[in-house]
């Protein structure tokens, strides 16, 4: 397909392979937008109020800036520091109120649009500049302009180490005579990095300059408003979205990995549509629900509905205070995600999109087919039993020549290389009181597992229009959908169990036909048969907010919102004819499992704001009111025998097999809540909230909780005795405590008993519907609350470093926990109870260093760190609650893995046997007994080759009750990230290292009839290789099945999680084309990883234990283009 | 103007605050019953009677009766995570899996038994002859459940109301105290049950069921005198006999028989079996393994057995003129499995051999097997009057009857035929429990039979058959039959004839106390 694009005559280019829907989509944009753009720019017509009394020209300038849409610049030391200012008027123009300011001043002002530049009346530097120039000199002119490709108008051009400068024009050009061609010129603008040219040859020097994002001024979004940065008083981090821009980022999740300090994301898998991060903000407090609460435009959202491109900003409210005012999801702390807005302009038009190939980043080595039945014959006799694989059968797998006794690879099977793609357009723009931002996308993911792929296309569109005066009413409109499709195998779990299967099966017999693999299934040959299950969603959302303006300084916002979300599962199980190796087929039905999921969630918000600043004083209060309502519903319906294997819909089904199903839940939250923020002589800040939440979770009695929080902050960087120090830009030290709730339990009616249906019983051939009583009810249960304390200090440095240190201490209380009850009360589900109590503390460390250097090259290096202790205080006298490998335990982390701690192996001179111990009896006729003083296990009995436990209780009996202890941990000790950026003439080179500590990792590496085993077997104990770290390789699960240190492995690692090369276009040529902006690049996510961990990826699910409970990573190569038109 | 829009909207913004409060909070159960409005008719009392019905079909893969055969000599499975091999190998200890869910399987029956009876005691618009009917179910359920864990556990806490939360830490009960209850419960269910229901009800608890399980709890606790009067009673109702052919009987085509007496219901698509037997006798299932020694335990047509030398019994063809029971139960080597045949050498079983008994041959679907279990069949009943007889000291004709009602139904020649008359208590004894075996087999008795008899020479090594010279399919004639050993079981007198209390409810009840060697 092509595609025309006419926007710049002469010069068209066409796209290819952009998916049709998505171009008409484009359409749509572009129609829309251009309809908005009628209304013509007029600021100059615009009206302001002033009323302000012996203020000076900055604090006028500042007021105005406020109260328009003007922006003001000008050069430090312009404007009198010391003059008095009084000026009231209503409703008056621009120019009327700074002529009158300016009567008799020595400066002058420029307009154009809403850039507003103060001059000196007499340009003294450019006076010197031209007092110079007559000497021998070189005239260098050039434009300067912003990263987004527009001209900075004001920057200053001085030559180094003179006075000799300039300033740069409206439209960005400036024109100045230096020294000679040695000559440094720096430019510097408000709020831009300084940037430093070295003149050289040339005669023209154009130059990109880079906002400074270590600038005082930098605004961070909080709960229900904005904050300046200098002014937080609370643990807040941002992150850098411009950084993430252009990673291929499949998810938004992912832009959290290594970014925030604090906050550990782990991607879960490489699956298509589920490659999403588990987040962990501050250590996982609860034994329930640890997500953090994630608010889209202050809508709680899935964060996977958001486009990463489409975000403008992502804060992290990380401690009680600034978490506060959501008290009653805020206790795993809260993501606030801001979408793209459009800004007052010209049109903005862009194209970001890549192309991508994954693979498997690392799967284990496992054992062929000669290994594999050796192993397992010998296995088999170690367990008692006799070999299963005859010589001659070991010679034909190691022959590979008989189809019947092969040596496949079943992770080649599998697992192969996978394409991505993904086109995202953004439009943007609008007039003063309309603005607008679209933005659309399509992506698409081939797995790299069989049978899996991911298709997703989104839109998002947010509109601000302002009406009345002043634009005293704002009324914006949300709105965002996607759809997505995702098809996987019908049973992930035991696909990827398939992957390990032992290399001796074949796959088809010389009939064509599947073989059932270990007398069984054959999930490859399922899934070329047509099994899948294939999920289309659907998700739209929609807000609508006003704004007024109800006096100066007073406001009301009231949001309504609400999204729903659809789900359609079609669980397809195709019919397939399997083969017994032995002879023989079956044919196994057909059938189909479809669900329809219906979520709906609607939010209201009202708000009511006044600020106010007086003297030395700024006060801030916010008072609010939410409610928010949850429905969740789903239909089932089920058929088998289809005719083909082909058309999916159950009325193709054998109606003799109907049967469906249906549930459904609601949820309901209210909440009060407000703020007040003072800041005295802007160096002293307090902060206090309080928000009193009542969720439906709960009886009524127990409804409501109430969360309050204080926190405080002081800039010792403005006071006096630090002021002098020029290399310090801020110094501030904060602190803040505070209370917050969770109710997120796995149950909708905690409170509320329940009959259960589904207990059916058949009588005389018809079923018959039945009821049980499942669970335990306790009307008591009420909102877990955790306690936070939090110290920070944060530095900048003159030269852009920016350092900042945290300090919390949270302790979660009455966690609702299940522990567990008697089960002779009938094996109910235990009730929740406010019992438990979780501590995390920890250490968070934030490095970030921005330099452009006098070569023009600009280098970024942004270092985190997080130490953070997680504990288990309280179990309610039911420590330790064991649940296989994992425990929990008082005084440990959650889910520490648990079992026996070992110490070797057992070697033949630690046992006695038949005669005296008489070596020429053969090993496997020795009837063992352990010697005297040697431990011995109370669940086996040892032999040689068997694993050693350690005796913990000394007692010389390793037993279940008294030998276990924790063996290993699944959070980590530190967690680090390191983001390095190098922008040099048209190159940039963006590395990405991040990384964990003191994690362990659980593999289980059991030979079975089902499953192969790591190739490492091949050095296991045996009695001529007494090896003192592998055991004898066995088929008894009783030893098996023993949770050691035998299966725990450091899972730390050390991963280039992202390497990036990109090329942008020159300008000069640029120009010709039409674009503002043309950069290509090249990108390898998780290139390279450093570990000792020998299972699958280590950066897995957090607990995941089985070598197969997780799909893969996936290493992506891509290369890309972001284009500006 | 400004300040009256500003009111406006100021005020619009309380109305909603306040205006939209009332119910967000509120939110009941939408898609579910509550037990505090339920009860109401006849039709929900049903609805939670079958909610204690189902509570008794196997919820997981240890549970299933035929895993009880493979903790016996009868059966091996090789991979420990269905729990059976463990216990076999009487390797089990406080934290293995089927302890645990054999306990919390029988209390939930328990304790939606107790449930349902708080609630239809307070029912006062049922007739209270179906109240009475309805009653005894559940206190046939419950009993059932009891007589297992006393089985297995010795004294268990005995629970006959519904506890709170509060009340649950209880101690154990003595053994003899639970037993007195079961026998309340079954005496109550024996008055209280019809004899038959009608077609469309088949499957609920009779008074037969009653009096032939109380029969069962009698003799396993060797109470030898009531158990035979009881297994009489069952006997003099008229309405059981034996179903003429062995093999159908456990066919779904012959479901509920004369011969049945109790047994869980199963249908196809909408409720069949949880484990399904069919998987088990074929591919699906890769590890239950059939031993050697029970195929050897089936005697010769002639009645004797194979390793007497008279017997004819060929060891390089094993299987001629066997009893037909070892047919019918077993998927002999060479034998028809599906539309396949048996080859030891490529099958993943390690004896070679898989159970028969139970398998649906008519569906290739083997996960949606529908063939009801039988908990308790006449056949039953007639060994159990003999055995308890014959503990009384009772030798006489009727103990012959009885055994040669069981033997002559497959064929098998009557015990005088072969043994010839007035035996001895020891021999009739030893005649009987090989009958058991044989009659039995994958049918979840022989490990409970091993249990209260006691009986360590049971407990031994597993052996099968070496599969590799068991491999040319186009000619089973040359084949050879060799026994080899493939496990080791060892009793384990430390633990003795009891299972652990398990782990975790010691954990979840400090009353409670271990068994020994745990």
């Amino acid at each position: 397909m092509n595609f025309s694009f006419k926007c710049c005559p002469g010069n068209p280019f066409s796209f290819r392979n952009l998916p049709a829907l998505l171009m008409k989509s484009f359409f749509l944009f572009i129609l829309v937008g251009v309809s908005t753009l009628h209304a013509k720019e007029a600021y100059s017509q615009d009206k302001i109020n002033i009323n302000v009394e012996g203020v000076t020209f900055e604090e006028l300038l500042e007021e105005i800036q406020q109260n328009s849409r003007f922006i003001f610049f000008y050069k430090d030391g312009v404007l009198p520091k010391t003059d008095k200012i009084t000026i009231q008027k209503k409703e008056a123009s621009l120019e009327e109120i700074l002529d009158t300011a300016f009567r008799g001043k020595n400066f002058k002002y420029r307009i154009k649009e809403r850039q507003v530049i103060i001059l000196p009346a007499e340009n003294v530097l450019q006076k010197q500049a031209n007092k110079q120039s007559s000497l021998q000199g070189v005239e260098v002119s050039g434009t300067v302009t912003d990263s987004n490709g527009l001209p900075l108008p004001g920057v200053n051009v001085v030559e180094k180490g003179t006075t000799n400068g300039t300033q740069t024009d409206f439209d960005g050009n400036y024109s100045l005579i230096v020294s000679s061609s040695d000559a440094v010129l720096v430019f510097s603008f408000i709020g831009m990095i300084e940037f430093e040219q070295v003149v050289g040859t040339r005669d023209e020097v154009d130059v990109t300059m880079e906002a400074d994002q270590a600038v005082l001024d930098e605004v961070v979004v909080v709960g229900y408003g904005t904050q300046k940065k200098v002014n937080l008083t609370g643990a807040v981090s941002n992150v850098e979205m411009n950084d993430l821009e252009n990673r291929p980022l499949s998810n938004s999740s992912l832009a959290l990995q290594g970014t925030v300090p604090g906050v550990l994301a782990v991607q879960a898998s490489g699956r298509p549509g589920a490659d999403d991060a588990t987040i962990n903000i501050r250590g996982v407090g609860t034994l329930n629900n640890s997500d953090p609460l994630v608010l889209v435009d202050g809508f709680p959202s899935n964060m996977n509905d958001v486009n990463p491109n489409n975000i403008e900003s992502i804060s992290v409210l990380k401690d009680a205070s600034s978490a506060a005012i959501y008290g009653s999801r805020a206790a795993n702390g809260v993501i606030l995600i801001t979408t793209k807005k459009g800004v007052a302009g010209t049109m903005n038009l862009s194209y970001n999109g890549y192309y991508g190939v994954q693979e498997v980043t690392s799967l284990p080595d496992l054992a062929d087919s000669e290994l594999y039945t050796t192993l397992y014959n010998e296995a088999m006799v170690n367990s008692g039993g006799s070999p299963l694989y005859t010589d001659e059968d070991i010679e034909k797998y190691a022959n590979g020549t008989d189809p019947l006794f092969p040596n496949i690879d079943y992770f080649d099977v599998y697992f192969g290389t996978a394409s991505t793609q993904n086109h995202r357009l953004n439009v943007s723009g609008g007039s003063e009181t309309l603005q607008y931002s679209f933005m659309t996308g399509y992506l698409e993911q081939e797995g790299v597992l069989v049978g899996t792929n991911h298709e997703k296309m989104d839109f998002r569109s947010n509109l601000d229009a302002y009406f009345f005066n002043d634009k005293k009413l704002r009324l914006t409109a949300r709105l965002s959908g996607n759809r997505s499709e995702t098809g996987e195998p019908v049973d992930m779990w035991a696909t990827l169990w398939s992957g390990l299967v032992p290399p001796i099966w074949p796959i088809k017999n010389a009939e064509d036909q599947w073989i059932a693999v270990v007398g069984e299934s054959n999930y490859y040959g399922y899934i070329m048969e047509g099994s899948s299950r294939d999920v289309e969603r659907y998700n739209f959302t929609g807000q609508l907010e006003a704004e007024y303006q109800i006096l100066d300084g007073l406001s009301a916002q009231l949001t309504y919102g609400y999204s729903v979300e659809n789900s359609k599962t079609n669980l397809f199980n195709a019919n397939i004819l399997l083969a017994n190796i032995e002879g023989g087929t079956r044919s196994l039905p057909s059938n189909l499992d479809v669900r329809d999921d219906l979520n709906s969630n609607t939010l209201l918000t009202s708000l009511l704001e006044y600020e106010k600043t007086f003297n030395k004083h700024s006060l801030k209060i916010l008072g609010g009111y939410s409610q928010e309502e949850y429905a969740w519903g789903w239909n089932s319906a089920y058929r088998a025998n289809f005719i083909n294997n082909t058309q999916r819909y159950l009325n193709l089904g054998d109606a003799a097999t109907m049967q469906n199903d249906a549930g459904a839940y609601e949820l309901g939250l209210e909440s009060f809540f407000g703020r007040v923020n003072y800041i005295l002589d802007e160096k002293y800040l307090f902060e206090a909230n309080v928000r009193q939440d009542g969720s439906s979770r709960f009886a009524e009695n127990y409804r409501w909780g109430t969360f309050p929080s204080f926190s405080a902050g002081w800039i010792l960087s403005k006071e006096n005795f630090l002021q002098n120090l020029d290399w310090l830009e801020l110094l501030k030290v904060r602190g803040s405590w505070g209370e917050l709730g969770n109710q997120s339990i796995n149950s909708y009616y905690a409170a509320s008993p329940i009959l259960s249906t589904g207990a059916n019983y058949a009588l005389g051939g018809n079923l018959y519907s039945g009821v049980a009583n499942n669970t335990l009810t306790n009307e008591q249960t009420t909102w877990e609350t955790t306690t936070q304390t939090n110290f920070g200090i944060d530095i900048s440095f003159d030269n852009n470093l920016n350092l900042t240190f945290d300090y919390f201490n949270k302790t979660t209380d009455d966690i609702l926990m299940q522990i567990p009850v008697p089960l002779t009360l009938g094996d109910l589900t235990p009730p929740y109870q406010n019992v438990g109590t979780v501590k995390n503390y920890g250490l968070e460390f934030a490095a970030d260093y921005r330099k452009t250097f006098s070569n023009g090259m600009y280098f970024n290096a942004a270092l985190n760190m997080a130490h953070i202790k997680n504990e288990i205080v309280d179990l309610y006298g039911r420590s330790p609650i064991i649940d296989g490998p994992k425990a929990l335990i008082e005084g440990e982390a959650i889910n520490s893995f648990y079992g026996y701690k070992v110490d070797g192996i057992y070697q033949i001179a630690d046992f006695n046997w038949q005669n005296g111990s008489d070596p020429s009896i053969p090993h496997l006729e020795r009837d063992y007994t352990l010697k005297e003083g040697v431990t011995s296990v109370a669940n086996f009995n040892a032999t040689p080759g068997d694993l050693k436990y350690v005796d913990l209780n000394g007692d010389g009996v390793v037993n279940m009750t008294e030998d276990r202890t924790v063996i290993g941990k699944q959070f980590p000790d530190l967690s680090y990230s390191l983001q390095l950026n190098l922008d040099w003439k048209q190159f940039d080179l963006g590395l990405f290292l991040q990384g964990v500590e003191g994690i362990e990792g659980y593999t289980s590496w059991n030979i079975f009839a089902l499953t192969n085993v790591a190739s490492s077997w091949e050095k296991r104990w045996t009695p001529e290789n007494p090896s003192n770290t592998l055991p004898q390789i066995t088929l008894d699960g009783v030893r098996t099945q023993i949770n050691s240190e035998f299966y725990m492995e450091d899972a730390s690692y050390l991963r280039l999680k992202n390497i990036e090369l990109g090329y942008s276009l020159n300008k000069d040529i640029m120009r010709d084309t039409g674009f503002s902006n043309l950069r290509i690049y090249a990108n390898i996510q998780n290139a390279l990883t450093f570990t000792k961990f020998t299972g699958f990826d280590p950066e897995r699910p957090t607990g995941a234990l089985d070598s197969n409970s997780a799909h893969p990573q996936v290493r992506i190569f891509t290369v890309g283009a972001n284009i500006n038109f | 103007m400004k300040r009256v829009n500003g009111l406006i909207i100021s005020l619009l913004t309380v109305i909603f605050i306040f205006g939209c409060t009332k119910d967000i909070l509120e939110k009941n159960p939408v898609a579910a019953f509550s037990p505090d409005n339920f009860y109401n008719n006849e039709t929900e009392a049903h609805m939670a009677l079958m909610g204690v019905y189902a509570s008794i079909i196997p919820n997981n893969y240890s549970l299933h009766w035929f895993q009880f055969d493979f903790m016996s000599d009868n059966n091996y499975i090789q991979d420990s995570w269905q729990g059976s091999k463990e216990f076999g190998e009487w390797a089990h200890n406080s934290a293995s899996l089927t302890a645990s869910e054999k306990w919390s399987k029988a209390y939930q029956t328990i304790g939606r038994a107790n449930g349902f009876m708080e609630n239809l005691d307070a029912m006062d618009n049922i007739e209270e002859e179906l109240k009475l009917q309805m009653k005894a179910e559940a206190r046939f359920l419950r009993a059932y459940m009891y007589y297992d864990l006393i089985l297995f556990y010795g004294d268990v806490p005995l629970i006959l109301e519904v506890q709170s939360l509060d009340e649950a830490a209880v101690p154990r009960t003595a053994k003899q105290e639970v037993l007195s209850a079961i026998l309340e419960d079954f005496n109550f269910a024996s008055e209280n049950l019809p004899l038959t229901y009608p077609g469309d009800q088949v499957g609920r608890a009779t008074k037969g069921a009653a009096l032939a399980f109380k029969t069962r709890t009698l003799l396993y606790n060797e109470e030898w005198e009531e158990a035979a009067a009881v297994a009489q009673a069952v006997i003099d109702l008229g309405v059981y006999e034996l179903y003429e052919d062995y093999e159908g009987l456990f066919k779904e085509e012959n479901e509920n028989n004369v011969e049945v007496i109790f047994d869980i219901q199963y249908i196809k698509d909408l409720r069949p079996q949880t484990f399904p037997t069919s998987a088990v006798s074929f591919g699906e299932w890769p590890t239950p393994n059939v031993t050697l020694d029970l195929i050897d335990s089936y005697y010769m047509l002639n009645g004797l057995p194979i390793d007497d030398p008279s017997s004819g019994y060929q060891e390089q063809d094993p299987y001629a003129n066997r009893d037909p029971r070892l047919a019918a139960s077993v998927v002999l080597p060479g034998s028809q499995m599906g539309d396949g045949i048996l080859i030891p050498a490529n099958d993943v079983t390690i004896t070679g051999v898989r159970p028969r008994k139970y398998a649906d041959l008519g569906t290739s679907n083997r996960q949606n097997t529908a063939i009801n279990t039988i908990l308790m069949r006449y056949a039953d009943v007639l060994l159990m009057r003999a055995e308890a007889l014959i503990e009384m000291g009772n030798t006489g004709q009727e103990v012959y009857d009885l055994i040669n009602e069981v033997r002559n139904r497959v064929d098998m020649p009557s015990i005088e035929e072969v043994e010839g008359t007035g035996l001895s208590q020891e021999q009739l004894y030893n005649i009987l429990r090989h009958e058991r075996r044989v009659e039995f087999f994958m049918e979840g008795t022989r490990y409970s039979d091993m249990y209260r008899w006691k009986d360590e020479s049971l407990v031994h090594d597993v052996y099968g058959y070496n599969t590799a010279k068991l491999s040319d399919p186009s000619n089973p004639s040359t084949w050879e039959f060799e026994g080899v050993k493939l496990a080791t079981r060892n009793f384990d007198p430390a633990k003795g004839w009891l299972w652990p209390i398990p782990l975790e409810e010691i954990q979840n009840n400090e009353e409670l106390t271990q068994n020994p060697g745990y």
